[in-house]
């Protein structure tokens, strides 16, 4: 694990920073959504061969509302590592990782679908829960948990 | 000239057949709809979807302990795996752990669902296939794990049998007696499913060498559980990564060679036999003890003081009314449920409510490789993959 965060601060220097974990987590945060492809190759050449899980949570009253999750798995020993990538506006962009890691295309749907982060060169950017005509973003905070009444019957 | 390309044209065209919502060998509902070049798959495309309830959205409006029936409605077919999964979350944000004696129900919990869910799996499968006698054979055997649910859960699907910090109710002789005469009965039921159909000619031509995927590919997908030990890697969370006192047991992790659909269903049938081994061990050697831990702030006080004294009832209404309270951060939890990794990522803010509840589920990723696995193949072929990979559409949508 050490030899990773060397190497990633390594490439990346700054914009990384290694947050302690509550258990036995290790959680990096990448403060450059831009790079976020980039260190993915990295970490998939070296080691961390599986994307187990992507998502994002979404923290409205934070300057960065988004964090996208990265939960990454090294098979040869058993590591986990989680990037953290905050990322800014209402909704934002970032470059896909489908190009990466195959797992990835619907992981990013998804989170589109939830969320509505865009995705930069992603090779089929539509709703994968949802419809496809449907509005708004259910895991957002702002949206109520008993649904939005577009979709009721009278 | 023009006219031959013509014919050629039309000799190419694709028709469109669409599987699904609702179609006997989906087993849930999903929509694949299938561009064929005469019996050919051409290419094909996948839409879910259709059973999302929103699980991770009504998590965050719950307390830790209400969360336990959603996990139910996962993977329906071995729900109890979802339970443990969760719960062992849960514990691992608070830092605690439950009891020897919860330890081991939870292995034998775990490993009676494992053996329903590949039952459920390579049943209908070969179902999908055409061998319906071997089905037939092997379902009554699921039918004797959910009666031992029942007694052991109370329900015998939406089992919610875990609780934080240990299990709800105690293991009874009896359902000891029950699980001793089921370990006894199923490796017999075990070899007449393989006398029907591992060297059967018919399901051996229509599972070998479908669905071939490298374990390089499954690799990308994300690929947990038997669909990739199928292709090849002994990668078993129990065994890399152990959790609830896997290391004290002993087992073996089968692995296949091809990642086909034939490697799948004998990946399947001897994590079966593994299981009876794992399970003969534990029902030997059930610690006595309590089931869960003696703490009032996470669990429930035990009925009596409930019932009899006035510090019972006050810790038994507050957690009721404001549920047991986390410190703020953020973890990760893997099991080995019977597809795969079902991981659980909690992000807390120090309340008594989860600020985001993320499920992982082992379906969605390696339904994500559907589309590539499939090409190529017969349409019939499609179904035998399907019912392969066993997804399961409530932990897909969820």
């Amino acid at each position: 694990m050490k030899q990773t965060i060397g190497l990633l601060t390594k490439y990346f220097g700054d914009i990384i920073e290694v947050q302690p974990g509550l258990r036995d987590e290790t959680f990096i945060l990448l403060k450059d959504a831009s790079r976020i492809r980039e260190s993915m190759e990295l970490l998939r050449d070296n080691g961390f061969s599986m994307l187990i899980d992507l998502t994002a949570v979404h923290y409205p009253k934070r300057e960065q509302k988004f964090e996208l999750i990265y939960n990454m798995l090294a098979m040869e020993p058993l590591l986990r590592l989680v990037v953290k990538v905050p990322l800014e506006g209402k909704y934002p962009e970032v470059e896909s990782v489908s190009s990466v890691f195959k797992t990835a295309n619907w992981y990013e749907r998804e989170v589109y679908d939830m969320f509505g982060v865009r995705f930069k060169n992603h090779p089929n950017l539509k709703r994968i829960l949802m419809w496809e005509e449907y509005e708004g973003h259910p895991l957002r905070k702002e949206f109520p948990l008993e649904g939005d009444n577009l979709h009721c019957y009278d | 000239m023009t006219d031959i390309k013509k014919e050629i044209d039309i000799k190419t065209d694709r028709m469109i057949v669409n599987m699904g919502p609702s179609h006997p060998v989906t087993h849930g509902t999903l929509h694949i709809v299938l561009e064929l070049e005469g019996e050919t798959i051409a290419a094909s495309h996948t839409n879910i979807g259709y059973l999302h309830r929103g699980v991770e959205k009504l998590g965050e409006y719950r307390t830790y302990q209400k969360f336990i029936p959603f996990t139910d409605r996962l993977n329906y077919t071995s729900s109890i795996n979802n339970n443990v999964g969760y719960t062992l979350a849960v514990e691992k944000l608070l830092g605690i752990q439950s009891p020897p004696r919860a330890q081991v129900l939870e292995v034998i919990a775990c490993e009676l669902g494992r053996i329903a869910d590949h039952i459920v799996c390579v049943g209908i499968n070969a179902v999908d296939i055409g061998a319906f006698t071997a089905f037939l054979y092997i379902f009554k055997y699921r039918e004797l794990i959910y009666d031992i649910f029942s007694r052991m859960t109370g329900a015998r699907l939406t089992t919610s049998y875990t609780r934080i910090g240990g299990v709800s109710r105690d293991l009874d002789d009896e359902t000891i007696q029950l699980i001793r005469k089921f370990l006894r009965e199923f490796p017999s039921a075990i070899d007449e499913l393989e006398a029907l159909l591992t060297k059967n000619r018919i399901f051996y031509d229509r599972a070998r060498g479908i669905g071939e995927f490298s374990l390089d590919d499954a690799i990308q997908y994300g690929y947990t559980g038997p669909c990739l030990r199928a292709a090849g890697l002994e990668w078993d969370l129990r065994k890399k990564m152990p959790y609830l006192g896997y290391e004290n047991y002993e087992f073996e992790v089968p692995t296949g060679t091809r990642g086909d659909v034939y490697d799948r269903y004998l990946v399947r049938v001897e994590e079966m036999r593994q299981s009876v081994h794992i399970l003969e061990q534990a029902i030997e050697n059930i610690p006595e003890g309590p089931i869960i831990i003696q703490d009032s702030t996470i669990a429930l006080p035990p009925k009596e003081d409930v019932y009899n004294t006035i510090e019972g009832l006050i810790s038994h209404m507050k957690l009721v009314m404001e549920g047991a309270k986390a410190p703020a951060g953020e973890i990760y939890c893997a099991t080995e449920a019977a597809n795969g990794e079902l991981g659980f990522y909690i992000v807390s803010d120090g309340g008594n409510m989860p600020y985001r509840i993320r499920v992982r589920p082992p379906c969605f990723p390696i339904f994500s490789s559907f589309d590539e696995q499939v090409q190529g193949y017969m349409v019939a072929d499609a179904v035998a993959i399907l019912g392969s990979l066993n997804i399961i559409a409530g932990e897909l949508d969820r």
